[in-house]
């Protein structure tokens, strides 16, 4: 890290550039229910509102312009109104665009004025009721112009002479240097965000970025150093205004970047830029942006090191995508063969196609223990294959419950966000309705405690015929109350994670199973994942005990990975269950997450060693893996003594965030996750 | 080859300090020597004891095959004293042939036994805790003559090996004895790889508090470092080599 980065780096730490902000007293509103204006013009004027109130501001030596001055961003609709829009329709979260990643390439490729221009041409081209659309797009890519050319006049103003030069280039023409193609990215990033959207990825940015890279370095226009320099800038440009972003927690804003994978022809598309990205990470020990790593088996060991070296720095990335297990099943689930090859990863883990529209990934999910529990205060099963056929049916239902329950689904417009996705421009509609797929993701929560469920009812009441159905259930019940000694027994029975795969495979394949041949309301179909979201700690602080002896309220595991508090073998063992099921069928996303001990890396060849267990793991056919080293007594220091921590980094369920920011019951959970300390 | 039964305490996997690249190490249970710092009291016989077959261990074991095999790793046997189940020790190795083997030993066992060792084990950690007879018997209860006789075995095998030294404060670390220990490493040193120095660890005076064992007053109460001369002394008398820390 040079100097200047260094400086930059603590300025915006520290929050100087806070001194700009200030907060509005938006009545946007009342005035659009007033006039009756309709949803396309609210959310455009309340965009263009923004980027109006917006002043240029600098932080001192920065190279790239463009950040946040205004805190908060003005409601649409009045409380009145959304009470009737709910009743009306079904919302996904905040009912705005959110959890995907812009076409930013093609915005980029041609450049501000061009962009201009293909929204000009498609106004024309549509008459009466489709022009709205297009016509909100282009008055809020006036507003951004607008807002760049004061950026120009105040930096001029200031005598920031490459910062002009830099604002001249992105306003009248297409990036033809990195240092443009990164300015530019910045400027739409940002107003992304002051639209409203959230959890807005960046998708594959070596991808994108890398024609302009490979020109400098060839032309001498950029070294080698002077390019890790700028893209350390650039990625310091992620934590400007992060703070002012919603998410369930801070950091949970979905900044992430795919590094790595194939290109459209499947071969390597590794290159210099996916190295500096890596680089530029392990660096600056910032939690954005968050770092993935599309891996193969034809993935080079040097690489997987270079991975692990970031893994090394502590901040619960990068996380690992296979592409010999997501390419067949995006390929499975009707995706193109170009399209499948391009993915990304949405915010946290859900595989999409970026620039491909808007698919609602993170629509919702199922507590599969909750599954369990229910079919077994239904069935009447007398073996384990019949118990699991009405687990089967349970699940059926709930599949289509939610369905039924998202049938109205409706998102708010997002005209700018829409104007990057070529669908969605050409048809004149949403991004949300308008992109190239139209498939829902839902996740699977508590997938290894309903696992392990099940193992416990087939040996306890079907094979050791300890308990009875109605037994087992009334002790689960009442949450064990006095039978500490059945508690204990269902605690040791065997566990996935320490070599008992076989209800997780089977689970796995009812779980895929339960969404087999449904259409959503928007054409697409379902698809199912291993990911939990908030939905571990959402599911489990209200819900029962379950068959395998957790106690009730008692954390589900985050993601797809082994339940708390077990005695584990190793992180080979646990590698062995959870790619032990067909993955491909469950795909939407959610990484196995194992926590090692951080005095790994006190061993000789640590990284060598660690990218020995992550090629392991893509032989083995895992989807997804989230490698974390922590040390609990740090963290428990932590807690207590959080002005001695202000950046310690953790991973919490597919982000990274700052220890001492997050709510106790984050916090707790992360000191129980099982962490595997390596003799 | 006699087919026996070996006692085995644990088989961990994925382990990085034993040794090159990913590795599954072998905990053999049973040792005959009792010294004063032991580390792993619970290998001692007793208590409930799991016996494998040769073929069993090893299926084990190569569930894991593929990373052992690709990371440059492989398989180490520790203990407890491998030694002292020498035969099964053989067997085992030759069911896991051609994973790569490391052996961590005391190096007190028959000459027998350590030559069937030495000719499985790719790589040797051999510990050498107390130059002199007298203070050897002492604290580990057993004479050194037998292991100084196998580590020349050692050395003419030309197998690469690594010395281990723990330093006990108060027992072993005298300069006096500390010379004498180089004097007999360097002579003729054969195919030697490194030599470890490993500062002593007090979480076996807590270990042995927690089994009800009674403590011995000569041990510390606080971890070790190895001081600097110390390594200065062994990385003067061993020139090329790492004198690393373990």
């Amino acid at each position: 890290m040079t100097e200047r980065i260094e400086k930059l780096r603590a300025l915006i730490t520290s929050g100087w550039h806070h001194r700009f902000r200030r907060q509005i007293d938006w009545q946007l509103d009342r005035q659009f229910a007033a006039a009756d204006v309709s949803p396309v013009r609210r959310c455009a004027a309340a965009c263009i509102a923004v980027l109006d109130e917006e002043q240029p501001a600098f932080i001192p030596g920065a190279l790239f312009s463009f950040m946040r001055t205004v805190k908060n961003l003005p409601e649409v609709y009045t409380a009145g109104e959304w009470e009737s829009l709910r009743k009306k329709y079904t919302f996904s979260e905040k009912g705005v665009p959110f959890n995907f990643t812009a076409d930013y390439r093609s915005v980029i490729s041609a450049g501000l004025p061009a962009f201009r221009e293909k929204i000009v041409n498609t106004i024309c081209r549509h008459n009466g009721e489709t022009r709205e659309f297009p016509e909100a797009a282009l008055a809020e890519t006036d507003a951004v112009l607008n807002l760049l050319d004061r950026y120009i006049a105040a930096a001029e103003k200031e005598g920031l002479v490459r910062s002009v030069q830099l604002l001249k280039a992105v306003s009248s023409r297409a990036p033809e240097t990195f240092t443009e193609a990164l300015q530019l990215f910045r400027i739409l990033h940002y107003s992304l965000w002051c639209e409203g959207g959230y959890h807005l990825g960046a998708g594959r940015l070596d991808q994108l970025f890398y024609p302009y890279l490979k020109d400098d370095l060839a032309s001498g226009r950029l070294t080698c150093d002077e390019a890790l320099e700028v893209l350390e800038e650039f990625f310091l440009t992620f934590n400007i205004d992060s703070d002012l972003y919603c998410g369930v927690q801070q950091g949970d804003n979905g900044q992430s970047v795919m590094i790595g994978g194939c290109d459209a022809d499947g071969g390597d598309a590794w290159n210099i830029l996916s190295e500096m990205i890596l680089q530029a990470s392990c660096e600056l020990k910032l939690i954005d942006p968050k770092i993935n790593f599309r891996v193969s088996r034809s993935t080079p060991v040097g690489h997987l090191v270079q991975g692990c070296k970031l893994t090394r720095a502590g901040l619960g990335f990068p996380q690992y995508s296979n592409d010999d297990v997501v390419i067949p099943a995006l390929l499975k689930w009707g995706y193109s063969l170009h399209d499948a090859r391009n993915y990304s990863c949405a915010a946290c883990w859900e595989f999409i196609i970026p620039g491909a529209g808007h698919e609602l990934v993170n629509l919702d999910a199922v507590s599969l223990p909750e599954a369990v529990l229910e079919t077994m205060r239904r069935t009447r099963a007398q073996d384990f294959d019949g118990f699991c056929g009405d687990l089967q049916s349970v699940l059926r239902e709930k599949a289509l419950n939610l369905l039924k329950y998202y049938r109205n689904i409706h998102s708010l417009p997002a005209p700018l966000a829409s104007a990057f996705c070529p669908e969605a421009l050409e048809n004149g509609g949403n991004i949300t309705e308008n992109g190239r797929y139209h498939n829902w993701g839902i996740h699977g929560t508590g997938f290894a405690v309903a696992a392990d469920s099940l193992t416990a009812i087939r040996m306890a009441v079907f094979e050791m015929k300890k308990f009875t159905m109605a037994g087992l259930l009334a002790a689960v019940e009442e949450n064990f109350a006095g039978r500490q000694t059945d508690k204990e027994f269902l605690r040791q029975l065997p566990k996935a994670g320490s070599g008992h795969p076989q209800e997780l495979i089977k689970l796995a394949g009812m779980w895929e199973k339960s969404w087999e041949g449904l259409t959503n309301s928007q054409g697409g179909i379902v698809r199912p994942g291993t990911g939990s979201a908030m939905y571990y700690i959402w599911h489990s602080q209200d819900f029962s005990a379950t068959a395998d002896g957790r106690s009730a309220g008692d954390a589900f595991p985050a993601n797809f990975s082994p339940s708390l508090d077990l005695p584990l073998s190793g992180p080979l063992s646990i590698i062995r269950d959870f790619t032990a099921p067909d993955l491909a069928g469950v795909c939407n996303g959610g990484p196995l997450t194992i926590e090692l001990h951080e005095s790994v890396f006190s061993a000789k060849d640590a990284e060598m060693k660690l990218a020995a267990l992550i090629a392991e793991f893509i032989r083995r056919k895992g989807h997804q893996l989230q490698l974390n080293t922590i040390n609990r007594d740090t963290l428990l220091d932590a807690q207590k003594h959080p002005e001695k921590y202000p950046n310690l980094i953790v991973r919490v369920w597919g982000w990274s965030g700052r220890f001492v920011e997050l709510d106790t019951v984050y916090q707790e959970h992360i000191i129980r996750r099982s962490q595997l300390s390596l003799p | 080859m006699k087919m026996c039964r070996g006692v085995i305490a644990e088989i961990r996997e994925f382990c990085l300090h034993d040794g090159p690249g990913v590795r599954t190490t072998v905990f053999f249970r049973g040792c005959p020597m009792r010294c004063l710092w032991c580390h792993n009291p619970e290998l001692r016989p007793g208590g409930t004891e799991k016996s494998y077959l040769p073929s069993e261990a090893a299926e084990i074991i190569r569930r894991d095959g593929e990373i052992l095999r690709s990371s440059g790793g492989g398989v180490t046997f520790s203990g407890g004293e491998v030694l002292a189940q020498a035969d099964f020790a053989e067997a085992l190795a030759l069911e896991l042939s051609p994973l790569h083997i490391a052996v961590e030993t005391s190096g007190y066992g028959s000459k027998e036994a350590y030559r069937k060792m030495l000719k499985f084990a790719g790589l040797i950690y051999q510990d050498f805790k107390i130059a002199d007879e007298k203070l050897h018997l002492r604290f580990t209860g057993c004479s050194s003559r037998i292991i100084l006789e196998n580590i020349r075995q050692l050395k003419l095998s030309g197998k690469p090996y690594i010395i281990r030294m723990p330093l006990i404060p108060g027992i072993n670390d005298t300069p006096e004895l500390l010379q004498k220990a180089i004097r007999f490493i360097q002579q003729e040193p054969g195919n030697l790889q490194d030599v470890q120095l490993l500062p002593y660890h007090a979480g076996a005076v807590s270990k042995m508090r927690r089994m009800g064992l009674p403590v011995p007053p000569e041990l510390p109460e606080n971890d070790g470092v190895v001081p600097e001369a110390i390594r200065q002394m062994f990385r003067e008398a061993f020139p090329g080599l790492p004198v690393s820390m373990a």
